[in-house]
């Protein structure tokens, strides 16, 4: 093991949150060493399938069935797993994991620079206070540090950097942020919309709110509705690391990125109290290598970073690092989605679309709201990502019958309009909900994380009321042939990944303080989903990233006053 | 020039159509012409390109001899046989032998053998494929699968536009009288 030359700040991870503190922290003067585990992708060069017809793929993008079978058992389970996508994510014969019996978990992500941010859903939306206090109105996890206002302003930097288009809607439960000109909900979904606001008063039918520019900004060009987004969009116009952060840091010359470079524990000084190392294995040789800094970002994913934690293991910390609370593994959370239905739309024969839209509908949380007295028989709540189209040939096919002529003419026409709904319901923290070392250890060494998450009581409730609601909806709107979705998806599925290492005002109970400084180390922060206390129902990647844009800010004042 | 070098041809006539690695057809000359002719009898030439015109036995053949499950190539030779069987009862020909009312009569009672069979919902021509599905769901999901995302299936039958660059969710589709692509 070498020492290396020095850096300001260490950066674990390229992905949504890396990104972010690599910009960030380079844009303060700091120099900065990102690591990631994955191989290199480059902004356009690394986009190797995109725009690719299907005549132009092996077996027309088929799933090669062995080698998914083999190498990508797990992964395949993500939506938009394919041909186009499949050189971005892991393989799981090479990368296990450990699931126990009974307790499946898809752990699903990628390998590569850029990480999740290149397949990733693009929603982002604004936790509210009605998220930041909920853990202290209803006891269940640690009280959040911080409220909405601590993290608005970061809410605001991250929206006009990566660009957020959406409608406002002045919902105190979905605060507005800074949005370009929302995209358009079809015929069919503005009908949707209108029987459902008509029916239900308090509820508000919105276009998503996606990081997928509907107008140029900076270099960026805007979206050109082709839409298979994940498998690299050259023109940028939606953000990924690629596309936004790493650009915006390489330009300051202060930015180096090392591929391969997978992070296997830090290095601690118990009496100094600081990270003083970080340790890498090159994926490429096994070759092992220290690296040394005054500042260290865990930006790997929650479940990555809390690994490194656990793996950083010594006599003094038996236990990993920055776990003297004996909490950092615990409260993992990860969304309850799957449970929704699916219908079809008379009405809208003879209509048709143009572009193919990136997004979906929303139809933002309506339980448990404030104010409202809780008829309910769970806490927190759920929201709704929906979209109506017409059915395609490729799932239409089947239902024309016969074959020749009449059957070929009969195809040029497009199926009835389907649409769909899905609830993605909060999860509570619960300290067994957790994450764990295995003996067994990876084709490096390092020991394999173990999951046991399951869902529980609350969650199923909430799934009641999901499916309830959804099906009511959908006859509210008009649907007809309404299949309801019982079974919500195996947990990790929704790759809303939170907790490891929360956030709490006591370092008896929490991992890091409303700063994303770990309690034990103050020269770590730990800024991905790990940081986090509660789940909300929102997608998670906005509040990762302003977290970290915010993290960020103070760890260079902390340096500037010499305080780490 | 036999059948079997005619299909070659076209399978190279249809651009990218095939990118496997070649390897051998578990097909014999005989199975490899009648999915040729039953393709062409599903997706017909018409004022746009045909099934073997777009490749698509070329394409079936590769399927099934290199992607197919054992189970699900036993179930297609199956059905290719019994359709030449039925054929030969009915007509007292072989399928290939049989003119085209004959043989799209017995195709016709492959479709009502396989009528009380029901994919599973959301059933794609991309997604996992049901191992049991009958003879002639097969048949037809690999000759529309091959067809529509060749390039001549793609870009004559149906619309294509890799780069719209732009968004309307309300278009009469008499404007346009065929889907998209994808």
């Amino acid at each position: 093991m070498s020492e290396s030359q020095q850096f300001d700040a260490i950066v674990v991870g390229s992905g949504i949150t890396g990104g972010w503190a690599a910009k960030e922290l380079t844009e303060k003067r700091l120099k900065v060493l990102v690591l990631e585990r994955g191989k290199d992708v480059r902004h356009r060069a690394g986009y190797t399938t995109e725009h690719m017809p299907a005549w132009q793929m092996p077996d027309r993008g088929l799933f090669e069935r062995e080698v998914y079978d083999r190498d990508y058992a797990i992964q395949s389970r993500a939506r938009g797993f394919g041909y186009a996508t499949q050189h971005f994510w892991i393989n799981d014969r090479e990368n296990p994991y450990v699931q126990p019996p009974g307790m499946p978990f898809n752990w699903l992500r990628t390998d590569v620079v850029g990480g999740r941010s290149l397949v990733w859903g693009r929603h982002v939306y604004r936790f509210s206070d009605l998220d930041f206090e909920a853990n202290k109105q209803d006891g269940h996890g640690v009280d959040w540090p911080i409220r909405y206002r601590d993290i608005a302003p970061w809410y605001s930097h991250v929206e006009k950097f990566i660009g957020v288009s959406g409608q406002a809607e002045g919902l105190a439960q979905l605060p507005d942020g800074e949005f370009q000109p929302p995209m358009s909900m079809n015929v069919c979904e503005q009908a949707f919309k209108k029987r459902v606001e008509t029916k239900y008063p308090e509820r508000r039918v919105t276009i998503g709110r996606v990081a997928v520019l509907t107008e140029p900004l900076g270099d960026r060009g805007a979206c050109h509705y082709c839409g298979p987004c994940a498998r690299g969009c050259s023109v940028g116009a939606y953000f990924s690391s690629q596309s936004s952060t790493l650009p915006a840091a390489t330009k300051t010359g202060n930015l180096t990125l090392r591929p391969d470079s997978l992070v296997e524990s830090l290095e601690y000084d118990h009496r100094k109290r600081r990270v003083t190392g970080v340790r890498v294995i090159d994926t490429r040789t096994g070759e092992r290598q220290k690296y040394t800094a005054r500042v260290v970002f865990l930006c790997a994913s929650a479940f990555a970073s809390t690994q490194v934690l656990l793996n950083s293991r010594a006599e003094q910390h038996p236990d990993g690092l920055a776990n003297s609370s004996g909490t950092l593994g615990r409260y993992i959370m990860v969304h309850y989605h799957g449970v929704g239905a699916t219908a079809t739309m008379p009405g809208f024969e003879g209509k048709y679309f143009y572009g193919n839209r990136p997004n979906t509908m929303y139809l933002p949380r309506f339980r448990n709201l404030r104010g409202e007295e809780s008829r309910h028989d769970f806490v927190r709540g759920y929201g709704f990502q929906s979209a109506a189209a017409p059915i395609a040939w490729s799932s239409y096919w089947h239902r024309v019958p016969g074959f020749g002529a009449d059957f070929k003419q009969a195809l040029r026409k497009p199926g009835p309009w389907f649409i769909f709904l899905e609830g993605f319901g909060e999860c509570l923290p619960y300290a067994d909900n957790r994450i764990v070392l295995e003996r067994a250890t990876d084709r490096f060494g390092v020991p394999q994380l173990r999951f046991e998450v399951t869902f529980r009581e609350n969650e199923r409730r909430m799934g009641a009321d999901i499916l309830r609601e959804s099906v009511d909806m959908l006859k509210a709107a008009g649907a007809s042939n309404i299949n309801p979705l019982p079974e919500p998806a195996i947990p990790g599925t929704s790759i809303h990944e939170y907790g490891g290492a929360r956030m709490g005002n006591d370092p008896r109970e929490s991992v890091v303080n409303a700063h994303n400084q770990a309690h034990d180390a103050p020269n770590l922060f730990i800024t991905d989903g790990a940081c986090m206390s509660s789940s909300s129902c929102v997608n998670p990647s906005l509040t990762f990233m302003a977290l970290t844009a915010r993290a960020a800010g103070y760890a260079v004042e902390q340096l500037k006053t010499g305080a780490i | 020039m036999n059948r079997r070098t005619l299909l070659q041809i076209l399978a190279l006539a249809a651009s990218g159509a095939l990118h496997a690695k070649p390897s051998a057809s578990k097909l014999d000359e005989t199975q490899q012409q009648m999915v040729a002719e039953l393709a062409e009898l599903i997706l017909p030439r018409t004022d746009t390109p045909g099934a073997i015109d777009a490749g698509v036995p070329a394409f079936v053949d590769h399927i099934v001899s290199d992607w197919y499950s054992v189970r699900e190539r036993a179930i297609f030779i199956e059905g290719l046989r019994a359709i030449d069987v039925f054929c030969r009862s009915n007509f007292r020909r072989s399928f290939s032998a049989a003119d085209t009312a004959q043989r799209i009569a017995a195709l016709r009672s492959l479709e009502q053998r396989a009528a009380s069979y029901a994919p599973p919902p959301g059933t794609s021509v991309f997604g996992k494929p049901d191992e049991r599905s009958p003879f002639f769901f097969k048949l037809k999901l690999l000759t529309v699968l091959g067809y529509y995302t060749s390039e001549a299936g793609a870009t004559t039958e149906l619309a294509f536009n890799p780069v719209p660059g732009r968004y309307d969710g309300n278009v009469d589709f008499a404007t346009l009288g065929k889907q998209w692509t994808s």
